[in-house]
């Protein structure tokens, strides 16, 4: 086990957990440094995911950050996708799919990026949840 | 209870399909539906929290198929571990518009890198 690793899961999870698309850099460092296979860091890189994110939301719960009605229908629909997606994985090159993904990422990012900023977004409002009832309980003792 | 927009599960059916097919990057499909409705941070701990459930049916179906093996996991879990812990604390302590603009550059980063590839 190398200081690079420690390094490399460390960044991949920080990134991740913002929701900053940390798997892209753990894929790469698998891939093109590591050598592995595609489909094997992809895999890799999920089961990565699923530890150093579990942590994550743990605490995101706790602090009610998330939004639940949200949660259940983009899970609800997403798992038929996930499924139709690893299906197609094993039966075709995905490279043209690849491309239309990238060129879909560029558009996305580029109106995040330069996209007009809403009020709402400028503005502070989530309060840290946790903190909030601890100090009501301690208020209480 | 706020409305969610008909964009949050087709977002999510994307994301799953693209989690599905590339092991990677279905978040970045979910986060702009969810965040046109919910506060930034918000949308970002629950585009997280809904990406851990598809990346946990995806892992599975991996190794179901044999594709890839846990072993190969160990070396990258206890940074993953600290990483994954530092990152939610620091979430809340982030401007939402900043989160939007590195939101923004690593999406256009990561389509740029996968399409020379």
């Amino acid at each position: 086990m190398s200081g690079w690793e420690w390094l490399i899961g460390a960044g991949a999870a920080f990134l991740g957990s913002l929701g900053l698309g940390g798997g892209s850099l753990l894929l790469l460092w698998l891939t093109l440094l590591e050598g592995m296979p595609q489909l094997a860091a992809q895999g890799v890189n999920l089961a990565f995911f699923l530890a150093a994110s579990g942590v994550s939301v743990a605490v995101y719960v706790c602090q009610k950050l998330v939004v639940w009605r949200a949660f259940l229908l983009a899970a609800a629909a997403g798992i038929p996708g996930v499924l139709l997606g690893w299906w197609l994985s094993g039966l075709i090159d995905a490279n043209e799919l690849r491309r239309v993904f990238a060129l879909l990422l560029i558009t996305i990012g580029l109106y995040e990026l330069f996209g007009r900023t809403k009020k709402r977004e400028k503005s502070n409002r989530v309060k840290n949840k946790c903190e909030t009832d601890s100090k009501s309980q301690k208020g209480m003792i | 209870m706020r409305k969610e927009r008909w964009t949050t599960p087709l977002a999510g059916l994307a994301a799953g399909f693209v989690n599905g097919l590339f092991g990677a990057g279905g978040g970045m499909l979910l986060l702009p539906a969810l965040s046109s409705g919910n506060e930034r941070r918000e949308a970002h701990a629950t585009g997280l929290s809904v990406m851990l459930l598809l990346s946990a049916v995806s892992a599975a179906l991996y190794l179901f198929d044999g594709r890839f093996a846990w072993t190969e996991l160990r070396p990258y879990l206890p940074g993953g571990l600290l990483g994954g812990l530092l990152g939610a604390l620091t979430l809340r302590r982030l401007p939402p518009a900043l989160l939007r603009r590195a939101f923004g550059a690593v999406v256009v980063f990561a389509g740029v890198r996968l399409l020379l590839r």
